[in-house]
């Protein structure tokens, strides 16, 4: 009984220490990647943070008084509140949109009787490999008054469009831009969610009655739901940040009707007097809209329990 | 550094600043270009780049209308009009052109009458503004008589003289170096000065647009780079006759336009010799307050533009524009 006892606990050590060397050794293998994401991602977040509580042009900056100025500045702001209003609906007509389509596309290149769908495959994820600078200086030359898109609609009698003139047509090249850009990226991660649905779900309800598009509603998109959540977060995230299509399509233009959060903030940084404990508070603004948003979609959309 | 961003800048960041009185002598510069880098009377900035505004017309397209490079020098903005409509009924071509939602245009008329948009304190003075009004006005009158086409980038602004589809520009005298790539249309461009707001006291017929001024960092031997910018840029013709023709970089200082490389012709303008004349376009460009919220203004001017373009009453856009450029001021 003693010797029992005895050897148990030595042998629980042991183990013990076993375990507390492999934690270790985790740790280890963690620490420097941690620590870059501490120094280059956490460190900067919390500077920004009391950036925003201090007021001043350039380098001359105090606190601000009461703290919370910067952001009860932005409540009266024109500009922020246009600018946030144009950034959700980019939001709300072009994120829908996009899965949307991604999901179909998927679908379909996921069809074993496709032909050629490697090659459709790239095609359509290409887009997402260009820089986005350069897609949208070709949007911007296409949808020129005198560019290529009028000249097409003139080859069937259509007045030329002021495109990027125009606060409505102006949003939706933006829209069309990122429809470009970013379906065949949401695509690729729906495909790969595709590959591990069981075929056999799909072949049971074809044999009990099911079309193809009950197949599709009914068995393929709820065992997708993990992907397609995964997906609208990306994409919410990536459009309430958007900056590079406003920058450089638009400029922002006309007064100000498609320019976007980011892109507001980097005028008021870098290209107004530089206000830096303002633009900080914008971000900040922007940070709690993708917090709130992703959780918000994430008690929407998993219902595992 | 760009001029209508020194006063910014200095007031901004100090610290990085040195005076710049030293650097040259002040006097052969034009006044309103020296304004741009001086703040509460002191120098910060020795001027190079010129942006003296220049109208620049295609003389054949003139022609075909019955008009010559005269009829288009010390007119009014109302001549101007009157004659452009002519010409485009004429021969198709509008004279200017530039890009919607900018205020260059507007902001090359305001300086002409050595207005701007702030007064002396740098308060904003964008609401009740007589010559804002006049040439906001102007600018409305070119645009819907149609003889400025508005587009949408730089490039297609360039592309506009360019290709032969617009018949001039009104820019800062750089844009000479765009002009000059069309080079089938060489010897059919001249340069003339701007045309000037009607009733509006004060109002020339030059102005500018850009430019930029040397700037030394508090970090510099202070002593010994101010020897070299007054050697150099506020001293050297041998300097400026050796970057014209390789660069075409315009001389702000005065000086630089007697020497022989400034009053050569030149072939693309005709023969005319348009960087002496620019030169003296110079030194008659009236100075303004640009001021440390020279962009935020600029913006909002470009927004009450753009509204009251589609059609919003301009008193109403205008005090728009104040208030926003109050509130970024706040």
């Amino acid at each position: 009984m003693s010797a029992l006892t005895a050897t148990k606990p030595r042998g629980d050590r042991r183990r013990l220490g076993t375990d507390r060397r492999h934690n270790l050794t985790g740790w280890g293998f963690l620490l420097p990647a941690a620590v870059l994401i501490v120094l280059i991602s956490f460190v900067p977040m919390i500077q920004a943070l009391i950036l925003s509580l201090q007021t001043g042009r350039g380098t001359r900056l105090d606190w601000a008084d009461p703290l919370w100025y910067n952001y009860q500045r932005l409540l009266g702001d024109e500009i922020f509140k246009q600018t946030l209003g144009n950034t959700f609906i980019y939001l709300l007509i072009q994120v829908p949109i996009m899965l949307l389509i991604a999901l179909a596309l998927a679908n379909l290149l996921n069809s074993p009787r496709l032909r050629g769908r490697a090659f459709w495959r790239t095609a359509i994820f290409l887009p997402c490999a260009m820089s986005l600078v350069a897609y949208s200086l070709v949007f911007r030359t296409m949808f020129a008054t005198d560019g290529f898109v009028n000249d097409f609609l003139g080859a069937f009698g259509v007045e030329p469009v002021n495109w990027l003139g125009d606060p409505t047509t102006a949003r939706a090249v933006i829209i069309l831009g990122l429809l470009w850009r970013w379906t065949g990226f949401n695509m690729i991660f729906f495909l790969a969610g595709l590959q591990n649905i069981d075929r056999s779900t799909i072949e049971a309800a074809r044999m009990d009655g099911a079309n193809s598009l009950q197949v599709f509603w009914r068995v393929t998109v709820p065992q997708l739901r993990p992907i397609i959540l995964l997906t609208a977060i990306m994409s919410t995230n990536g459009t309430l940040q958007l900056f590079d299509e406003s920058w450089a399509l638009t400029q922002g233009g006309p007064a100000h009707a498609s320019m976007t959060m980011s892109h507001y903030l980097y005028e008021i940084s870098f290209q107004r007097n530089p206000n830096f404990g303002y633009g900080a508070a914008v971000s900040y603004v922007i940070l709690i809209l993708v917090a709130v948003l992703a959780f918000i979609q994430l008690r929407i959309g998993d219902e595992r329990d | 550094m760009q001029n209508n961003a020194f006063q910014k800048n200095v007031i901004n960041y100090p610290d990085l600043f040195s005076e710049a009185t030293d650097a040259a002598d002040f006097s052969e510069f034009p006044q309103s270009v020296v304004d741009y880098s001086t703040v509460d009377g002191v120098n910060y900035g020795v001027p190079f780049d010129s942006g003296t505004a220049i109208g620049a017309y295609r003389t054949d397209v003139l022609a075909e209308a019955g008009y010559t490079i005269d009829d288009f020098t010390d007119i009014t903005w109302d001549d101007f009009v009157t004659k452009a409509k002519d010409v485009l009924a004429k021969t198709g071509k509008p004279l200017l052109s530039g890009q919607a939602g900018s205020s260059d245009t507007i902001m090359m008329m305001l300086q002409s009458a050595g207005a701007s948009l702030f007064d002396a304190d740098g308060n904003p003075t964008i609401a009740d503004n007589k010559a804002l009004e006049a040439s906001i006005d102007t600018y409305v009158d070119l645009v819907n008589a149609g003889v400025f086409t508005e587009v949408n980038s730089w490039d297609e602004y360039i592309g506009t003289f360019v290709n032969g589809s617009v018949a001039g520009t009104i820019n800062g005298v750089w844009i000479s170096g765009s002009l000059q790539t069309a080079t089938d249309q060489a010897g059919n461009w001249a340069v003339t000065n701007l045309p000037k707001l009607d009733g509006v006291s004060g109002a020339t017929n030059f102005s500018a647009n850009g430019g930029s001024s040397w700037a030394i960092s508090s970090n510099a031997d202070v002593d010994l780079a101010s020897d070299f910018l007054k050697s150099t840029f506020a001293g050297s013709t041998e300097l400026y006759d050796t970057i014209l023709p390789s660069s075409g970089a315009v001389a702000n200082w005065i000086p630089a336009g007697d020497s022989d490389v400034y009053a050569q012709p030149v072939d693309f303008f005709g023969g005319q010799a348009v960087y002496a004349d620019v030169v003296t376009f110079g030194a008659s460009v009236p100075s303004n307050n640009t001021g440390v919220y020279y962009y935020e203004a600029r913006d909002a001017v470009s927004t009450a533009i753009t509204k009251i373009i589609s059609g919003t009453d301009m008193a109403s856009a205008l005090d728009e524009a104040q208030s926003a450029v109050e509130f970024a001021m706040g």
